[in-house]
C-alpha cells in the first residue's frame, strides 16, 4: 500500500521508498525512513496536500510523491 | 577579523537568532564567486571582530537542493573560524543528523539548541553535558525568543572567537551520508533527549481544527489575506501619498528656486527627471516597509505554511506552490513587494515562474487608470461590469502564463513543507526584517530606477527637427500601434507608463493640453471607447513600471529572465489587444 491511500488519522509506518536519489535524500531529511512510524493528521481538499505527523514534527506533501512510498498500516 | 558561519535548518528561528545578535548592523551582500546573497554583520564577541554569516536553511548537508549546495560550496572555498548550528530542541531526532555533518567538516562548531521553551512545554527532556559529549562539540540550550539561556551562549561565543586556532575550510568528503549520519544521532540522543510517551495536545492543533479546515480554513484565509491586504495599503497609502506630497512641495517651493539660476533645460531634467526619479523610488519605502513587517507576522506566526496548505490544490496544477498564491494577491496592491515577497520560496525555478505571472496582478497604480477610463466613458451602471472585466483579464492572464511556462520553470525538487507550531512573532525581528528589506531594494533598484526615469525624460526633451525623440518613436511604432487602435500620441504615454502608471493620466493630460480636470473631456473627444479600451487592456498588461522591472532584476540576477518577463507581456498584451480591437471595431 502507498502513503496516498491511508485515510486522515490514519497511523503507519514507512516500508520502502521507490525515489530518485535527490528526492530520496529531501524525504529521509523530513525523517521518512523505512521503518518510521507516522500518523496522517489531514488532507486538504481537491486532492490538495498531505499533512503528516513524523516524531514531533508536522509537514506537508503532495499526493504524487505519496505514491511513491510504501506503508503499512498500524493499529 | 575572524569569520562565523551561521547554520541551520529552516524554521529553527536561526535568522531571529541572528538578528538577536547583530541587530541593524547587519548587510546582504553577493557572496563572493557565487550569485547568491548572505546576511552578514560584524560584531564584538570576547575581544574579537567576527564576521557572522547567515546561511540559508538547509535541511541535509548532503542533499541536493540549491541552498545545499550554497551551503557546501561557501563553506568550502571559504576559511570559517567556527560554525554556530541552530537547532530546533524539540526536533532532535529529525534535525540532530544535519548538526553531525556539519562537525564532520572540521570547523569549530557551536551547537545551539534553540526553542528551550516549546520543548518544554513538550514534556521533552534533554541531558546537554552528555549529548555534548557524545557529539564532541559543546552545546548549549537557549531560547532566543525569551533570551533563555543567553549567558551562556555569549560565553560559548566568546571562548570560540578567543581560540587562536587558524581558520579552515570545510572537509566536504568528511561528511556522512543522509542514513549513516541519522544512525549516528539516534545513537547520540539514546538517553540524552526524551520525548514523553504522548505528546501533549498542542494549542496549535486545535487552532489548525478551524484555520485548516477544508472550508472554513479557506474562509478564514480570505479574511486573514484582506486584513494584510488593507493593512499594507490602508497604512502604506497614505504615507505613500504623504510621501509624494512632501516631497513635491520641496520641488516646488525649495528646489524649484534652487535651480532657477540653471539653463531651462537642465532644469527641468534635474526636477522632472532626477527629481521624479527619486521621488518614484522614495516613495515606495512605506508601502515596502508595512507590507513586510505583515508579511514577516504572516510567515514567522507559523501561517504562510497553512496558507500553502490551503491553497496548493490549485496552485500546484499551474506549476506552482501555495506561498505563490499569496504573493500573486499580494501583487493587486503593488506588484514591487510581492517580487520580493518571492524569496519565501527557496527553489529557483519556482520563483522565476511567480515573478513572471505577479507582473499581471492588477496593482492600486494601474487601478487607478482603469477606473478613470471606465467612468469616463461607460456609464454608472456599466463602469463596475468594466472594472471587474480587467480583473478577470488580469487572472486570466496571470493563470495562461503560468501554464505557458510551468514547464520550462518546473520544480526539481520535492515539495515537502514543515508545518511549524504557530509562534508569537518578535517584534524587534520583523522590524528588523521590513527595515532591511526596505534598503535592500533602495541600493539595488535605485540607480536602475533613475536611469530609467532620466531615459524617458530625455526621449520626451530631446528635439529632433520640430518633434522629440518620443514623437518620433511613436511615429516609427505606428505600424505596430495602429492594428490595436492605439493612437501614436498615446504611445507616449505608454512610454510614461513605463516609468509608473501614476504619472501615466498626468502624462496625458499634457498630451491633450489640458488641464487634469479636462482629462476626461479630452479623452472623451479624441478617443472612441473601443480604442480607449484597447489602450487600458494595454496598459494593465505590457509592464507593471520600472520599479517592478528592478525588483524582478534584483530578485533574479539576470538580465536576460528581465528581458524575457518584459518582452513577454508586451508581445501578450500586443496580441492580446489586436483581438480585441480586431474584432470590437468590426461588431460595433
Amino acid at each position: 500500500m502507498t502513503l496516498d491511500r491511508l485515510r486522515t488519522g490514519a497511523h503507519g509506518m514507512v516500508t520502502r521508498l521507490n525515489l530518485d536519489e535527490d528526492t530520496l535524500h529531501r524525504v529521509m531529511a523530513f525523517g521518512l525512513i523505512p521503518g518510521q512510524t507516522f500518523h496522517i493528521t489531514r488532507r486538504a481538499a481537491f486532492g490538495g496536500p498531505i499533512m503528516l505527523e513524523v516524531g514531533t514534527t508536522h509537514f506537508m506533501l503532495r499526493g504524487k510523491l505519496a505514491r511513491q512510498i510504501e506503508v503499512q498500516t498500524r493499529a | 577579523m575572524k569569520r562565523f558561519a551561521l547554520i541551520g535548518q529552516p524554521n529553527t528561528g536561526k535568522s531571529s537568532l541572528f538578528n538577536r545578535l547583530t541587530g541593524l548592523s547587519q548587510r546582504v551582500g553577493n557572496w563572493p564567486g557565487l550569485t547568491v546573497e548572505l546576511a552578514h554583520a560584524k560584531l564584538l564577541l570576547g575581544g574579537q571582530m567576527v564576521e557572522l554569516v547567515d546561511l540559508p536553511g538547509i535541511h541535509d548537508l548532503s542533499g541536493y537542493t540549491e541552498d545545499e549546495a550554497v551551503v557546501r560550496d561557501v563553506l568550502s572555498a571559504t576559511a570559517f573560524d567556527a560554525q554556530l548550528i541552530v537547532l530546533n530542541a524539540a526536533q532532535l531526532d529529525r534535525q540532530l543528523p544535519l548538526a553531525i555533518q556539519a562537525i564532520a567538516t572540521g570547523i569549530p562548531a557551536l551547537v545551539v539548541l534553540n526553542m528551550a521553551d516549546e520543548a518544554e512545554l513538550l514534556g521533552i527532556d534533554i541531558n546537554t553535558q552528555q549529548l555534548a559529549a557524545k557529539l564532541g562539540a559543546p552545546l548549549v540550550l537557549v531560547s532566543s525568543k525569551r533570551m533563555q539561556g543567553w549567558d551562556a551562549f555569549k560565553k560559548g561565543l566568546d571562548s570560540l572567537a578567543r581560540t587562536p586556532q587558524p581558520a579552515v575550510n570545510a572537509r566536504l568528503d568528511a561528511i556522512a551520508d543522509t542514513r549513516t549520519a541519522q544512525n549516528h544521532a539516534r545513537q547520540a540522543l539514546a538517553g540524552s533527549w526524551h520525548l514523553p510517551p504522548t505528546l501533549p495536545a498542542r494549542l496549535s492543533h486545535r487552532l489548525d481544527h478551524y484555520l485548516m479546515h477544508p472550508l472554513l480554513g479557506l474562509v478564514l484565509f480570505v479574511l486573514i489575506m484582506a486584513l494584510v491586504f488593507n493593512g499594507t495599503y490602508l497604512l502604506g497609502g497614505p504615507l505613500q501619498d504623504g510621501l509624494g506630497s512632501a516631497l513635491d512641495w520641496l520641488k516646488n517651493h525649495w528646489l524649484a528656486a534652487a535651480v532657477s539660476p540653471l539653463p531651462t533645460w537642465l532644469q527641468s531634467l534635474l526636477l522632472d527627471g532626477v527629481w521624479q526619479g527619486l521621488s518614484t523610488v522614495l516613495t515606495f519605502a512605506p508601502i515596502l516597509f508595512v507590507f513586510f513587517v505583515l508579511m514577516a507576522l504572516v510567515e514567522d506566526s507559523g501561517y504562510l505554511a497553512r496558507a500553502a496548505y490551503l491553497t496548493d490544490a490549485l496552485m500546484s496544477r499551474l506549476g506552482l506552490d501555495g506561498r505563490a498564491f499569496v504573493m500573486q494577491l499580494m501583487g493587486f496592491g503593488c506588484n514591487v513587494p510581492a517580487i520580493m515577497g518571492t524569496r519565501v520560496m527557496r527553489e529557483k525555478k519556482q520563483r522565476l515562474l511567480s515573478m513572471l505571472i505577479i507582473p499581471f496582478s492588477l496593482c492600486s497604480a494601474r487601478l487607478q487608470v482603469v477606473v478613470f477610463f471606465a467612468s469616463t466613458l461607460f456609464s454608472p451602471a456599466v463602469a463596475p461590469w468594466v472594472l471587474m472585466a480587467f480583473y478577470v483579464v488580469s487572472i486570466a492572464v496571470a493563470i495562461l502564463t503560468a501554464l505557458v511556462f510551468k514547464h520550462k520553470y518546473c520544480a526539481s525538487e520535492a515539495y515537502l513543507m514543515e508545518v511549524p507550531p504557530y509562534r508569537l512573532p518578535g517584534f524587534k525581528h520583523v522590524l528588523t526584517r521590513a527595515y532591511g528589506e526596505v534598503r535592500a531594494f533602495f541600493e539595488l533598484a535605485s540607480t536602475f530606477i533613475l536611469l530609467g526615469v532620466v531615459l524617458v525624460w530625455l526621449m520626451t526633451h530631446i528635439y529632433l527637427g520640430e518633434h522629440t525623440l518620443a514623437d518620433h518613436l511613436g511615429t516609427l511604432l505606428s505600424p505596430v500601434l495602429d492594428p490595436i487602435g492605439i493612437r501614436h500620441e498615446l504611445a507616449i504615454a505608454l512610454l510614461f507608463g513605463f516609468v509608473a502608471k501614476e504619472i501615466l493620466l498626468g502624462s496625458l493630460a499634457v498630451i491633450y493640453g489640458v488641464s487634469d480636470a479636462g482629462l476626461a473631456g479630452a479623452v472623451m473627444q479624441h478617443l472612441d471607447w473601443v480604442s480607449a479600451m484597447s489602450f487600458v487592456l494595454f496598459t494593465l498588461i505590457y509592464v507593471p513600471c520600472l520599479s517592478t522591472v528592478a525588483a524582478i532584476r534584483r530578485e533574479s540576477h539576470s538580465l536576460s529572465f528581465t528581458a524575457l518577463s518584459v518582452s513577454w507581456s508586451v508581445a501578450l498584451a500586443w496580441v492580446l489587444c489586436l483581438v480585441f480591437y480586431q474584432i470590437t471595431s468590426r461588431l460595433v
